[in-house]
């Protein structure tokens, strides 16, 4: 069986990050520990592509940021998920899922 | 894509930058915290936190991408390195903006009147849909000769191509009521005139159905011009009556701006009001053609040609039923045309020559700007290598040469929209007394938008070119070193001098033969001796001249006073201005003694009338027979006097002395008293068949010109006749005094315009090009000079290095002034219309084209030629 090291298929970042966010404003660092947590560690984000993500979601307008005061009281910049994001995170977790279940049922029927 | 980050990062992009360095940087602190609190030493955590993190500035350039601005960004980037290359070089950057701004400008201004005249659509609803009929009848040399009342009734009634037909004509009435009389021209219309064209009123109304018919009350609707001027755009004017030909008028509307077409009339009538067309022999009489022009709209779903058809069709009709009213032979027949070149078809070559001409003086611009941009190019070659070294693409590059280039056409095009904005008012002023809706013309959206395109495109034509072999030759350059070599860029080079030639050859030759057709035109002898004669138009008062005895009392008492002025040697009255280049109708008459055939249309002329004085006046000699006399009053038996032209057309070899001819089918007979020598009444145009009648004889003039000969400069004599003629009847108002040698000058406006705007444009082309192949040559030698420097250090004198810089650049000439003469041989039939008395290929033009160019282009080559023979061999073998 193939290791699996954590790596994300092309575009699930995004999907990530939304789903994250419903959780409340987060930064950048937050978001990417709390990926790793909820997949006990299965998943660890690359930082160096968190970022250009995050950027390019504000761009698209599904997050909005704001400047703010971290637990550790320093300065970070809190991602918010907008009405727009909040309904592409609706959109993207019911093609996941329908993908997932395809590619389940396909492996199973192979399987078997 | 949302607008506003966009918009945030564009123009608060240090602020965006400083965010991204603080959030990458908070992101760095976070994660060094934890490693912290997981144990590793201060100095280990900081760098695994790094490595976690990969290339900061690669994660910031990802995010700038995220924001979508790295295109302005880099055009940003490269405009302002493009600045500062043009800066860098200020000689080539003026250079080049100086002679686009030539091309761009030239283009800007004839563009702007071809837009206001020929491109901006009529005022009319559907424009495209409104024609104008015309009947003609070649055959007895009326090429315009109207309607009749009959004629339109009757092709209103039987044409089926047609929603709807108005009649036109136009004429002078005398208005009263207000401080002063005033002569207006009035449009002279059907009740459904502006409801054709689809024009609304600005205030009140047009006119309603009906109120063309005879019996109606007379109305007026002010065009806008004179509501404004006269009436200073009183509102209250709507209501107002006023008098005219012996009826009060009631205003009832005024017009939204209109073109000045079919004239610029300044008032508008049913055909009711006007007492000419309600008379019952114009009414009645098929052959009284008074009205001028017809408009017809197109029924919906009807092409023009169909229209065409069908109007022929109605014609043919009428001429089989009436032949009587149409003779065969003068091939009665309808035409159509559209409006707009109804109107404005006559400017249409000349403007679309202008244009081209234009336009081939901004191809040549470009080619010597693309001739310097490449030189330059081949200087900046290690540059380019430089830059592609340190990791620029190719399209990069490209894009950053052609982002200078535009830089350079636009400012080219910003400093040429100057000078146009500057030129075009002068023009307007200058070419409004004979080019149709020079009101329109002006520098507007679409002539902006013009400019901004055709600057572009000038940029891309130049622009391209010397920077796509850059790419080719980037590595090689670098690897051995040497300056840019020749190559292909001297094949573009020469090939681009071979073309600035080819076209100017052309360009001077149009406007070569164009002032040719000019000078032809000033030597036309008009059959006058018009240097010392002054002429007052005057239009009597209708209402106050309304008989025969008070108007001939009035030229009377005008000839006397104008008489007694110190300075004046003869006094004369004619029925029209002599060379105001208005068109006369020809008249039909009957010869005596010959009986009118069925088919062949009456002999006709121009009939003017004259005082007694006239023919000695303007200088018009009289050939055979005698001039007017007092005696020939109206009691006596009619005379005339006929031009050459009519005796050789209708006696060939005999004296017409003495025959009879008569207007009024044999009522009454007019002796022909004498033959004058032919004169031309329009300068372009040969002489028509004229018959003079006498003043005494004629209905007694209500417009008329009181005729002076000076013994000196007639000019000085201008405010003394107004004077003499206000003695005659302070009443009465002087249209204008002019002398004849004025009245010549302004008919010759229109050519001179022509010739000076094609002279002005191939001058420039001259010089453009002249500069182009000097600057060629320049480049050439200083790419040799190590050559040069060789060949004279093995003994070859400075005589032949001259030679041999000429010869090659003579080579290049040579080769555009025969492609150039033969484009010429073939394009100048196209603006045989537009010249006067000059074959389009005339030899002496072509020739004199040819000398001139040569002329210009070898001196040209000898500057550098000269250069290269005096390069110091020495100095220049050590330099390389």
């Amino acid at each position: 069986m193939p290791d699996f090291k954590g790596e994300l298929l092309q575009g699930t970042l995004d999907l990530l990050i939304l789903r994250t966010l419903t959780a409340g404003d987060m930064h950048g660092w937050g978001i990417a520990q709390r990926i790793q947590l909820a997949s006990r560690d299965a998943l660890v984000v690359n930082q160096g592509s968190l970022y250009p993500a995050l950027h390019r979601l504000e761009h698209q307008g599904w997050i909005e940021s704001e400047w703010g005061v971290s637990e550790n009281n320093r300065q970070a910049k809190f991602y918010r998920l907008t009405r727009d994001g909040r309904k592409q995170l609706a959109e993207e977790t019911e093609y996941w899922n329908r993908f997932t279940s395809a590619v389940g049922l396909v492996l199973k029927a192979g399987g078997a | 894509m949302k607008l506003s980050t966009l918009l945030r990062s564009l123009f608060r992009r240090r602020q965006a930058e400083d965010e991204l360095a603080r959030e990458l940087d908070s992101h760095l602190a976070m994660e060094t915290e934890a490693n912290l609190r997981a144990g590793f030493a201060p100095e280990e955590a900081r760098l695994a936190a790094l490595r976690a993190f990969g290339g900061v500035a690669q994660v910031q350039e990802e995010c700038r991408d995220a924001w979508g601005v790295r295109f302005i960004d880099q055009l940003r980037q490269d405009l302002t390195s493009g600045g500062r290359a043009l800066r860098h070089n200020p000689g080539f950057s003026l250079v080049v903006i100086l002679t686009l701004a030539l091309g761009i400008g030239a283009n800007t201004a004839i563009f702007s009147v071809v837009n206001g005249v020929l491109l901006r659509p009529l005022p009319y609803a559907a424009p495209d849909r409104v024609v104008t009929l015309n009947q003609a009848a070649p055959g007895a040399g009326q090429p315009f000769l109207g309607f009749s009342v009959p004629d339109f009734r009757d092709f209103r009634a039987r044409n089926r191509a047609f929603s709807a037909l108005a009649e036109y004509h136009s004429m002078w009435f005398i208005l009263l009521g207000r401080a002063e009389p005033e002569r207006v021209q009035t449009g002279v219309v059907s009740d459904n005139f502006f409801d054709l064209l689809g024009v609304k009123p600005l205030l009140g109304r047009t006119f309603l159905p009906g109120e063309d018919q005879p019996g109606s009350p007379a109305v007026l609707v002010l065009s806008y011009q004179y509501w404004q001027r006269s009436f200073g755009g009183d509102p209250h004017v709507v209501g107002q009556v006023f008098q005219m030909n012996n009826r009060p008028h009631t205003v009832v509307g005024v017009l939204p701006p209109l073109p000045a077409f079919p004239n610029a009339d300044q008032v508008y009538m049913p055909a009711s009001a006007c007492p000419f067309r309600g008379a019952a022999n114009v009414i009645g009489n098929r052959q009284g053609r008074i009205i001028s022009n017809v408009f017809g709209r197109l029924k919906d779903g009807v092409a023009p040609a169909l229209a065409a058809d069908d109007a022929r069709r109605v014609g043919v009709e009428l001429c089989g039923e009436f032949p009587a009213d149409y003779p065969v032979d003068a091939g009665y027949n309808v035409g159509l045309q559209d409006v707009t070149t109804a109107f404005v078809g006559p400017s249409r070559t000349p403007l679309l020559l202008l244009l081209a001409t234009s336009g081939f003086v901004l191809l040549i611009a470009c080619a010597n700007v693309a001739n310097l941009a490449l030189a330059r190019l081949v200087r900046r070659d290690r540059e380019l290598a430089v830059r592609s070294a340190m990791g620029a693409g190719r399209s990069r590059l490209f894009r950053q040469l052609l982002t200078e280039n535009l830089l350079l056409s636009v400012l080219g095009g910003l400093a040429g929209l100057a000078l146009a904005a500057a030129g075009v008012p002068a023009l307007v002023a200058y070419a409004g007394r004979f080019l149709p809706r020079a009101d329109q013309i002006e520098i507007n959206g679409p002539v902006l938008l013009f400019t901004l395109v055709v600057s572009v495109v000038t940029g891309l034509v130049f622009g391209s070119r010397p920077a796509l072999p850059a790419g080719d030759r980037l590595t090689e350059v670098l690897k051995d070193g040497s300056r840019g070599s020749a190559g292909s860029g001297h094949r573009l080079r020469a090939l681009l001098v071979v073309s600035q030639v080819a076209v100017s050859v052309p360009l001077l030759v149009g406007a070569g033969l164009t002032a040719r057709g000019l000078y032809q035109l000033q030597r036309v002898n008009p059959g006058f001796e018009f240097q010392r004669v002054l002429a007052a138009n005057l239009s009597l008062n209708w209402t106050r001249y309304n008989d025969t005895a008070k108007r001939y009392g009035y030229w009377e008492r005008a000839m006397e006073q104008a008489a007694a002025i110190g300075g004046v040697q003869a006094v004369a009255v004619s029925g029209v201005e002599p060379l105001n280049g208005l068109v006369n109708f020809a008249t039909p008459f009957l010869l005596e003694g010959q009986a009118p055939a069925a088919n062949t249309p009456a002999p006709s002329a121009t009939v003017l009338v004259a005082s007694e004085s006239y023919f000695d006046v303007v200088g018009q000699p009289l050939l055979r027979g005698r001039a007017f006399r007092a005696t020939d009053s109206r009691d006596a038996p009619g005379v005339a006097i006929i031009n050459q032209s009519l005796a050789n057309r209708l006696w060939a070899g005999d004296d017409p002395v003495g025959r009879r001819i008569s207007f009024d089918h044999g009522a009454h007979w007019t002796t022909i008293v004498g033959v004058a020598a032919n004169a031309r009444q329009q300068l372009n145009a040969a002489p028509v068949d004229e018959i003079h009648v006498p003043l005494r004889q004629s209905g007694g003039l209500l417009t008329g010109t009181v005729l002076v000969r000076a013994t000196a400069a007639p000019a000085a004599l201008a405010a003394p006749l107004r004077a003499a003629l206000l003695k005659a009847d302070p009443q009465q108002p002087v249209t204008s005094i002019e002398t004849l040698a004025e009245v010549r000058r302004q008919a010759l406006a229109a050519p001179r315009l022509m010739v000076t705007l094609l002279g002005l444009f191939a001058f420039i082309a001259l010089v453009i090009t002249a500069a182009g192949i000097g600057g060629v040559l320049a480049f050439t030698v200083s790419q040799r000079t190590a050559e040069i420097g060789i060949r004279m250090a093995l003994g070859a004198d400075r005589r032949a290095v001259l030679w041999m810089v000429l010869r090659q650049g003579l080579a290049l000439v040579g080769l555009g002034l025969l492609l150039g003469l033969l484009a010429a041989f073939f394009l100048s039939r196209l603006i045989a219309g537009v010249l006067y008395d000059v074959p389009p290929t005339d030899p002496a033009t072509f020739g004199a084209v040819a000398l001139v160019l040569l002329a210009v282009a070898t001196a040209a080559c000898l500057v550098p030629a000269r250069r290269a023979a005096t390069i110091n061999p020495m100095i220049a073998l050590r330099s390389s």
